[in-house]
């Protein structure tokens, strides 16, 4: 039932398709830079076309970096909950964090950061780790009569899974376009990330199920 | 200033009413800031807006403001005192209803009527992602939150960040801008007669709070277009500053 026809309420989001996520990155997600070809193809069936920036300063609080004593992809807890602690990546400004060469998507209409308070991160394009500061993306999409979201980019299980949950949240009927997609896949974090979105009622589907322009 | 104008303006501050609304008296507010000595100091609900600062606008661009790249230095200095910042994009399709080559028989600069009223026709520009659209590279806004493009509806321009031509079709600034608190914004970029006077004026009838940078803009000035720019923006409440009125950061 899943097939996707996008039509003049519906946005491509394109999540942190950037040189830090992608082969020789900073923390490069396997595979990352297969989901360019795929997210290219897909842009011209969409009018509207949101492409979003993990976007840290330096010392970020969701760099290990900045924890005595700790190491990359251990937890932490913040004041908001638990953290995974990541290599200091996509650091604003910086050539990790620009957009892949290859993504090519002119006809894309807003570029949002995220993750750029020092001390919260942000997995979701929609709402911060605090689960209160909205990054401004609802509302931008709603100002363009948006109600369906197709999401893809890096990583599956976090930075795309927590956006298409918050997403739905927001009221927006949501798919994720698997095959757009790659996972990092940290301690089962991948199927639980998939269960979360089924949960949420997010729909999972293939490039392929998507109609073309 | 003038000593003699300086004084007037510290006496006009004393009854200016600070904040939104119908207290904005044109000038008074902002100039009370720098003729009292006090700066400006854009607190966390404002936000810079960075207007077009693309090849395009620029020296050897397709269609160059004059001295367009002086803003570059200026608006990478004032950034610093601002949590949030928005930078826009022209972003015109090949073939766009504001270009001159879209239409037989018209150069640019000539005006045409369009369904929304009248269009000024311009050299072909900042087509979507071309180098001529991208942002100059010595621009340095490595904080910025957002970058808007505007103008990418074929047949309709957009000046201003916030709203298209049409008068109806909004850009989602304005949205965004709420949705994270936004009160007042400060507005700088190319071209003072176009671009930034009309994303400040709808800035104000959106509801914010609007200064125009002089010093970080240039205009094209076409016709006198830039002089009944100053004046529409003056009329909507618009307050006009430097760079030196804003507490640095």
């Amino acid at each position: 039932m899943a097939a996707l026809t996008p039509g003049a309420d519906t946005a491509l989001i394109v999540v942190d398709v950037q040189n830090d996520f992608c082969s020789g990155g900073a923390l490069a997600v396997p595979d990352g830079e297969a989901v360019v070809p795929v997210i290219n193809t897909l842009a011209c069936a969409f009018g509207l076309i949101v492409i979003t920036q993990d976007w840290h300063p330096a010392g970020h609080a969701s760099f290990a970096r900045s924890h005595a004593g700790r190491s990359p992809f251990e937890t932490t807890t913040m004041p908001y909950g638990p953290q995974v602690l990541w290599p200091d990546h996509c650091v604003q400004g910086t050539r990790g964090a620009a957009l892949h060469d290859a993504l090519e998507l002119p006809t894309a209409q807003l570029i949002v950061r995220k993750g750029w308070h020092a001390g919260v991160d942000s997995y979701s394009a929609f709402v911060e780790a605090d689960g209160r500061t909205t990054t401004g993306l609802a509302a931008w999409l709603r100002a363009h009569g948006v109600a369906r979201v197709a999401v893809t980019g890096l990583a599956t299980d976090f930075c795309v899974a927590y956006t298409a949950q918050d997403a739905r949240g927001a009221g927006f009927e949501t798919w994720v376009i698997e095959d757009a997609c790659r996972a990092i896949d940290l301690n089962g974090s991948l199927a639980a990330a998939w269960q979360a979105m089924a949960a949420a009622g997010v729909h999972r589907i293939a490039s392929g199920d998507v109609a073309r322009a | 200033m003038s000593s003699t104008r300086r004084q007037f303006v510290t006496t006009l501050a004393a009854t200016a009413t600070a904040g939104t609304g119908a207290g904005w008296i044109w000038g008074a507010h902002a100039a009370s800031h720098a003729g009292g000595g006090a700066k400006i100091k854009p607190g966390a609900d404002a936000a810079l807006i960075v207007v077009d600062v693309q090849n395009c606008f620029v020296t050897g661009g397709t269609l160059p403001v004059k001295d367009g790249e002086q803003v570059v230095p200026v608006i990478n200095r004032i950034a610093p005192a601002f949590a949030s910042i928005v930078v826009t994009q022209d972003w015109h399709t090949a073939g766009h209803a504001s270009f001159a080559s879209a239409h037989a028989g018209k150069k640019p600069f000539d005006s045409i009527m369009l369904k929304y009223g009248n269009q000024v026709l311009w050299p072909d520009h900042c087509v979507q992602g071309t180098d001529d659209a991208a942002l100059h590279k010595d621009l340095k806004l490595p904080t910025a939150q957002l970058v808007i493009r505007k103008g990418y509806n074929k047949g309709v321009d957009s000046y201003s960040a916030f709203m298209e031509a049409d008068g109806k079709t909004v850009t989602g600034l304005a949205g965004y801008l709420k949705a994270r608190g936004i009160k007042t914004v400060f507005v700088t970029g190319l071209a003072t007669d176009f671009c930034v006077s009309w994303t400040a004026q709808d800035a104000r009838k959106a509801g914010f709070g609007v200064y125009v940078i002089e010093d970080a803009c240039r205009a094209i000035d076409l016709n006198g277009s830039l002089a009944a720019a100053w004046k529409a923006m003056e009329k909507a409440g618009c307050k006009r500053i430097q760079s030196g009125d804003l507490a640095s950061a």
